[in-house]
């Protein structure tokens, strides 16, 4: 990530983050990982001695208090090599141990940090069900009052880290339907069952494992609250579990780019190398652009890491940003490389599997689509140039259905589409304007070209829907995912 | 055209759906967002429930401009010439 940009004031010490890390990657073997499912004990416990499990945990608990964007930095030099390590660090820093740093009670943060700090509990978290994924509205684990404490029920899926955590924050519903909160306990509490670990496409060394949770007593502090007025607390983990997704997706990114460029600078076909083939020039030239706008969205996105609305919108951008366009440079590095590249050595088939669940999990991209898509109709949208196109789509939105705009998913999906696209593109003009990362006008003036090519996409696919609607009867949504 | 008595009915429906409350405890006084917990998003898509069900036309400013659900339940009636 422009290691200078998102951290003012922090610069030289994530310089030195990064050198640490740097370090530490060159005894990683993404490779054999995968093939074990499992990251090496003596691996986890360099990190840990590297301090990089207390990053973002504040000093007085043994961390180095530092910021989401110095995590952001570490998590995305860490995903250029190894994407399973990459989510069991970001997890824990994200999702894992942001609630508890935010808003746990003293006595939970005293009893808890300093081992979270120095990698001695891995924290998880753990919101998905069997009946509620992009639902979380419809969870069905309860917490109900037992003495002064409470007691959790409830099965738990798909969570990351859950084999190895020292640590759960679990999200449950006091009463049918009210909105979730976020408990604190022990994966070695008695009625917590740790399942089998999951055989996935990707990020194979990462743990993705199945709880369940019968009976499980907790006392009070357990409990983390947000403020009265302040954005709900799942949001605000979210938004840096996001963020960091984000960040390791930019990583992904940087290395398919990388490969991509080594091999079309060095593969010789029709007399020349790849790269003088007009067709794949081009393409790397539209990655590097479509890479360069996902690093300044990163350090963007950190700019806001304390201020949770501006954060929740950005790292949602973020999210789906990032993980699209690392999708789309590692299948695009997989071309270029021909033949060669499903070949497991060059580690491209690898990152191509690793990058598929980024946009499935922490928010499915198109349930975040659709809800960017609902809240540009009821933000201003912003004056930067890239937004122009966004206000003349949302415009024409709300004159053809007025209130009823809200029903249309499918446009407010669309439309969501293009509030990311504009995101990105001032994101990126911004970092070259400060001549941030590396940045350059010529990557500014490919993204436009890039971006009004899919705005027309998304007009037609909006004149798609119309005759799609109109074969199947106007079909309208309701329950803007939240 | 529904009665008043009806579209009353239907607006507690919806807002309960939305938020978290039973439509016997919701309140024409009670503030959609803070009140009601729903956020911009979903009082807003409340309302474009509202104008599907009841047929009505309200445009994106004017019900940006509705505060609480005794609002809601009178532009409704206004739109449908009952007030
Ligand atoms: C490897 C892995 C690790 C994970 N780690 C964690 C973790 O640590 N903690 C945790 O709590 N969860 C975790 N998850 C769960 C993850 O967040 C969910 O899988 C994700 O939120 C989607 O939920 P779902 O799988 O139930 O899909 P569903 O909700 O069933 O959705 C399926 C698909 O339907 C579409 N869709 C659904 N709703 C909408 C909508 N409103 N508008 C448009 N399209 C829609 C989307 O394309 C979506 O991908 C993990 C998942 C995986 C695979």
């Amino acid at each position: 990530m422009p290691a200078d940009g998102a951290f003012d004031g922090e610069g030289e010490v994530v310089q030195a983050l990064l050198r640490m890390v740097d370090g530490l990657l060159s005894e990683v073997r993404p490779l054999r990982n995968d093939q074990h499912s499992n990251l090496p004990a003596p691996l986890l416990s360099a990190v840990a001695q590297a301090g990089l499990f207390g990053i973002t945990i504040p000093e007085r608990y043994g961390g180095s208090g530092l910021t989401l964007g110095a995590a952001a930095a570490c998590v995305r030099a860490i995903a250029e090599v190894d994407r399973s390590l990459a989510t069991t660090l970001g997890l824990h820093l994200g999702l894992g141990t942001r609630g508890l740093v935010l808003f746990g009670a003293p006595t939970l943060a005293d009893r808890y940090l300093p081992d979270l700090a120095e990698g001695r509990r891995i924290a998880a978290f753990a919101a998905t069900e069997p009946e509620a994924g992009s639902d979380l509205g419809a969870l069905r684990t309860r917490a109900e009052r037992w003495g002064d404490g409470w007691c959790l029920d409830g099965q738990k899926i798909y969570v990351t880290n859950g084999g190895w955590a020292g640590l759960l924050t679990v999200a449950a519903v006091e009463t049918t339907g009210s909105p979730p909160a976020l408990f604190v306990l022990e994966p070695s509490s008695p009625g917590v069952l740790i399942g089998r670990e999951e055989r996935k496409l990707g990020l194979r060394a990462s743990s993705t494992v199945p709880i369940s949770l019968e009976g499980v007593l907790v006392d009070s502090a357990a409990r983390l609250a947000a403020p009265v007025g302040a954005l709900p607390i799942l949001e605000q983990v979210l938004s840096a579990g996001r963020t960091l997704l984000g960040a390791g997706c930019c990583g992904a990114a940087a290395t398919a780019l990388r490969l991509a460029r080594a091999h079309a600078d060095q593969r010789r076909q029709f007399g020349r190398p790849l790269i003088g083939l007009e067709v794949v020039g081009r393409e790397i030239a539209l990655f590097e652009a479509l890479a360069a706008a996902a690093d300044a969205l990163l350090a963007v996105t950190c700019v806001f890491a304390e201020e949770p609305p501006a954060l929740a919108r950005r790292s949602a951008a973020l999210k789906v940003y990032s993980s699209e366009v690392a999708w789309a440079i590692a299948d695009g590095a997989i071309q270029i490389h021909g033949g060669l590249g499903v070949m497991e050595d060059t580690g491209l088939p690898l990152l191509l599997r690793d990058l598929r669940v980024a946009r499935i999990f922490e928010g499915a991209n198109d349930v975040l689509l659709t809800r960017l898509g609902a809240a540009a109709l009821t933000s201003p949208v912003e004056e930067a140039a890239p937004y122009a196109l966004l206000r003349g789509a949302v415009d024409e939105l709300k004159s053809a259905h007025g209130a009823r705009a809200f029903l249309r998913h499918g446009a407010l999906h669309r439309l969501g589409r293009l509030w990311v696209i504009a995101e990105a593109g001032a994101a990126l003009e911004r970092a070259v304007q400060e001549a941030r990362g590396s940045a350059t006008a010529g990557h500014v003036q490919i993204f436009q070209a890039w971006a009004r090519g899919q705005v027309l996409r998304t007009q037609e696919e909006l004149v798609a829907m119309e005759v799609v609607e109109g074969v199947l009867g106007t079909k309208v949504g309701r329950g803007v995912p939240s | 055209m529904q009665e008043p008595q009806s579209v009353q009915k239907v607006i507690l429906e919806i807002v309960a759906e939305l938020s978290t409350s039973r439509p016997q405890q919701i309140k024409d006084t009670d503030r959609l967002r803070e009140d009601l917990g729903l956020d911009s998003v979903s009082s807003m898509e409340m309302l474009s429930m509202l104008a599907e069900r009841l047929d009505l036309d309200v445009s994106l400013e004017e019900a940006m401009q509705v505060n609480t659900v005794g609002e809601v339940i009178a532009l409704s009636e206004r739109r449908l010439g009952k007030a």
